[in-house]
């Protein structure tokens, strides 16, 4: 009978600047060095069956990032955790365990929201609440994403559902905000920022943006995942 | 954090893989800066992602940090994008540690792998801020030294090291560091006090003298000096601790593996090959240290694969009982154990049938040359019966790609030489068809991949030259229609490449100018084939009033003066010579398992031969 619990981790520091990709590494070989009994994939390539939460762009540093274990027996959350912090970096931490209910979704199916903190600079609190008050919720700020060969059109405003007043923390402007996350797509924080100095003649510079939740739709309101 | 590490951060967020230069990765060694009296950072001179898997430098990671008061780090070349953003933003070459600027260090150590990392070590001198030449260099600056394979020639990098130790440093770093410990003086007293360690080559006591343009032997200009400088070698592995707590890397790097050395050396005496000469003799760890070693990487590491690494690593005597030995390892810990270098009997293939109980990935079997005549010359002591009964069986374990590697351009190869390489892939391909089942014929690949002989220093092969680069050309182009065969892919080496590794390979001192030439031109990365421009290098030479062709397959005589010569290497010069002779004829030299052939390197060093007996 396997188990399944769900981690919350955060990623900061330099590690933030690791890929999608690389943190999956990361989480794989500490599970390994931890000794935790894990499920494997059968075939050639056998690997530890993990489910990741999505995927967070390099250079965000995030407190709300997930993964699932699927473990072979049942080991107490606290005790995952303790294990795992032994084997991980100083600079990527799991902060909550949960085990799951059975046919629990993934993170990545029930995720709706993110809530960013973003610290900025070049311009001052309301001239950017002023310009966000414009841009949230309004079609047509469209912005494009190279990814590849292939450009890909993003329309900012409806993306952000939330936000609140910027204000000043020492030599940055901090903002809190809450930006869609859907499988058709999503705007990340940087791009929010390139909308705010290209359609309304700010001079902002994003000094680092950090993830603050996932949120997930429960009874119609969003609610923080874990 | 300090001035230094607010740059490098705010730079990780506009390069490509910023992972290469962060400096958190589980095994790294962080020592603290102010109670250390002293520090060395060791460099591989390419980029994190080819460098990092080293395991020469990862061994002296230990061995220096492991000792109180001194400190070894990392640096690697950036990459492009990094250089670049680094100029721009006047941020000297750092290591990965502390992030310390290299000027902060005591000692810098450069590993010297192979030719074409050359360019690169001019490019980390000058990211570095250090002046590249030593003459220019004072006790104000690190102490660059180097070492490595490639080090048994230093002479092309000479001017650019204010020393080098020859062999294999597991004692001699510590008491070279030792020296530089207690160093108060000027920079040449403390090279003065370093030439009296055995294996320490100074390059500045000795003066190549040149006659009508040629190299023509080398002068002692230091008395302190020795007359050659014998390398170093650990007269017994199980002395040596081997590294069980591997750095594990962010990114996806060249060998996302870990290794533990099983045995140095290699008893087969292949005639073209630099580490068959330079690593004898042949010594063994014993199983149990090998063992232990492998459940602590599982341990520390949690990498996937663990490769036991040699250069044969199947001729490793207790090879199966240590295998039987860690096969429930495998089993338990979902760790596949790999073996990087088979030999072409059957033997070496049940050895992999049986590790690949994990994972089954394609196979390589190296015959070298197509016929027999060729492999008797270069004394591959492989027949054709030898190599078909390998496909056979790997092709019955149920293997459906293989890989064959072959050399063109060898001493003695005639046109015969090449359809033979041709003739085998078509009897393997043969095989394949017989014996696998008819629904997996499909996935049936066979990889022809041909790569071009180069001498190298130190084998019987310096005297030879290469082939010149129209002979090798049409040899890839007859190739290229003998192999136009379904399921078979021939992929062959660039012989530009090919051609400037062997112009360096045997070069002498003068080429250290030529190399900073290229490099200022914007020379970067030879090893990587985007970057590297033979027309470029092609220019250097030609400035310098050298043809790269012409030094690549340039025929050397019996007594002509080498530019090595003055480095022993512990195989005799009258031994290369008789070896060389003999492949003229044809005629085998014993594995000396069997029996020894008086290459000399036993008694002269004091040594055993841990398998056999020396003569």
């Amino acid at each position: 009978m396997t188990t399944k619990v769900r981690i919350k981790y955060e990623k900061k520091g330099q590690l933030r600047f690791l890929s999608h990709l690389e943190v999956k590494r990361v989480l794989e070989r500490a599970v390994k060095r931890a000794g935790m009994a894990l499920e494997y994939s059968h075939g050639f390539n056998p690997r530890p069956k993990m489910i990741y939460g999505t995927a967070s762009s390099v250079g965000l540093a995030s407190e709300a990032e997930f993964v699932d274990l699927v473990l072979t027996q049942p080991q107490s959350p606290v005790e995952v955790i303790k294990r795992l912090n032994r084997a991980l970096p100083p600079d990527i931490k799991a902060t909550v365990a949960m085990e799951l209910p059975p046919g629990a979704k993934p993170v990545m199916a029930i995720a709706a929201a993110s809530r960013y903190r973003l610290s900025c600079r070049g311009s001052s609190p309301d001239a950017i609440g002023e310009a966000l008050a414009k841009l949230a919720g309004q079609a047509g700020y469209v912005i494009s994403r190279q990814k590849l060969d292939r450009v890909k059109h993003i329309d900012v405003g409806p993306m952000i559902l939330d936000y609140e007043p910027p204000h000043q923390a020492g030599s940055d402007v901090e903002l809190d905000i809450c930006i869609k996350d859907t499988t058709e797509g999503s705007a990340k924080p940087r791009e929010v920022i390139e909308a705010l100095n290209a359609f309304f003649g700010l001079d902002v510079d994003l000094v680092m943006a950090v993830r603050t939740a996932v949120l997930t739709k429960k009874n119609e309101k969003l609610i923080s995942v874990l | 954090m300090d001035d230094l590490s607010f740059k490098i951060e705010k730079l990780l967020g506009q390069v490509s893989k910023p992972a290469r230069y962060i400096n958190s990765e589980i095994n790294a060694i962080h020592k603290d800066w102010d109670t250390a009296w002293l520090k060395t950072v060791l460099i591989y001179p390419d980029i994190y992602d080819v460098g990092l898997p080293n395991l020469g430098l990862q061994i002296l990671y230990g061995i220096i940090n492991s000792r109180e008061g001194w400190v070894a780090e990392r640096a690697y070349l950036p990459w492009l994008d990094m250089i670049e953003l680094m100029r721009a933003g006047d941020v000297p070459l750092f290591s990965l540690e502390s992030q310390r600027p290299l000027m902060d260090f005591d000692v810098i150590g450069i590993t010297l792998q192979h030719e074409l990392t050359y360019s690169n070590i001019v490019h980390i001198l000058s990211l570095a801020g250090i002046p590249r030449f030593s003459v220019d260099r004072d006790s104000s600056h690190p102490l660059i030294i180097g070492g490595g394979p490639a080090a048994f020639n230093p002479e092309p990098v000479a001017d650019f090291f204010d020393a080098f130790i020859i062999g294999e440093a597991e004692d001699a770093i510590i008491e070279f560091l030792s020296v530089c410990e207690a160093s108060a003086g000027s920079r040449q007293q403390l090279l003065e006090d370093l030439v009296k360690i055995p294996g320490v080559y100074i390059p500045s006591f000795y003066q190549p003298v040149y006659k009508d343009g040629r190299f023509a032997g080398i002068k002692k200009v230091n008395d302190q000096a020795p007359d050659r400088v014998t390398k170093r070698v650990i007269d017994d592995l199980d002395r040596i601790d081997i590294p069980t707590r591997p750095i594990i890397p962010y990114i996806d790097v060249v060998h996302d593996r870990s290794s533990v050395e099983v045995m140095r050396g290699c008893t087969r005496g292949c005639r073209f090959c630099q580490a068959g000469m330079i690593y004898r003799p042949l010594r063994e760890r014993s199983p149990a240290k090998v063992k232990d070693a492998v459940e602590s990487i599982i341990e520390t590491g949690g990498y996937d694969e663990i490769s036991l690494s040699s250069l044969s690593s199947a001729d490793y005597s207790p090879i199966e009982a240590l295998l039987e030995e860690l096969s429930p390892l495998m089993v338990k810990d979902h760790v596949t154990i790999s073996l990087p270098s088979l030999r072409v009997d059957s033997f070496s293939i049940e050895l992999a049938a049986r590790l690949s109980q994990v994972r089954k990935s394609g196979l390589t079997l190296a015959p070298e040359a197509g016929t027999q005549r060729l492999r008797d010359i270069i004394n591959k002591g492989v027949t054709d019966d030898d190599i078909e009964a390998a496909a056979t069986k790997i092709f019955t374990q149920g293997w459906q790609k293989l890989k064959l590697y072959f050399m063109i351009g060898l001493p003695g190869e005639t046109q015969e030489d090449i359809i033979g390489i041709a003739n085998i892939a078509r009897k393997i391909r043969h095989l394949a068809f017989d014996i696998l089942p008819k629904k997996q014929h499909s996935r049936i690949a066979i990889i022809v991949s041909v790569s071009n002989f180069a001498p190298k220093p130190n084998t019987p092969f310096q005297w030879f030259g290469c082939n010149s680069m129209d002979e090798l050309l049409s040899k890839q182009d007859l190739l290229k229609d003998e192999l136009r065969l379904s399921h078979v892919k021939f992929k062959w080496h660039d012989a530009e490449q090919s051609m400037f590794e062997a112009a360096l390979a045997r070069g002498d001192r003068r080429l250290g100018l030529v190399i900073a030439d290229c490099a200022d031109n914007g020379q970067i990365l030879d090893a990587w084939s985007d970057y590297f421009s033979y027309q470029r290098w092609g220019e250097a030479f030609a400035r310098a009033g050298y043809d790269i062709e012409q030094l690549a397959t340039a025929g050397l005589a019996d007594d002509d003066a080498l530019p090595w010569a003055h480095i022993d290497c512990g195989v005799s010069v009258d031994w290369l010579l008789e070896e060389k002779s003999r492949a003229m004829t044809g005629e085998a030299t014993p594995d000396c398992r069997e029996e020894c052939s008086g290459c000399g390197l036993c008694p002269d060093l004091g040594l055993k031969n841990m398998v056999g007996e020396c003569r």
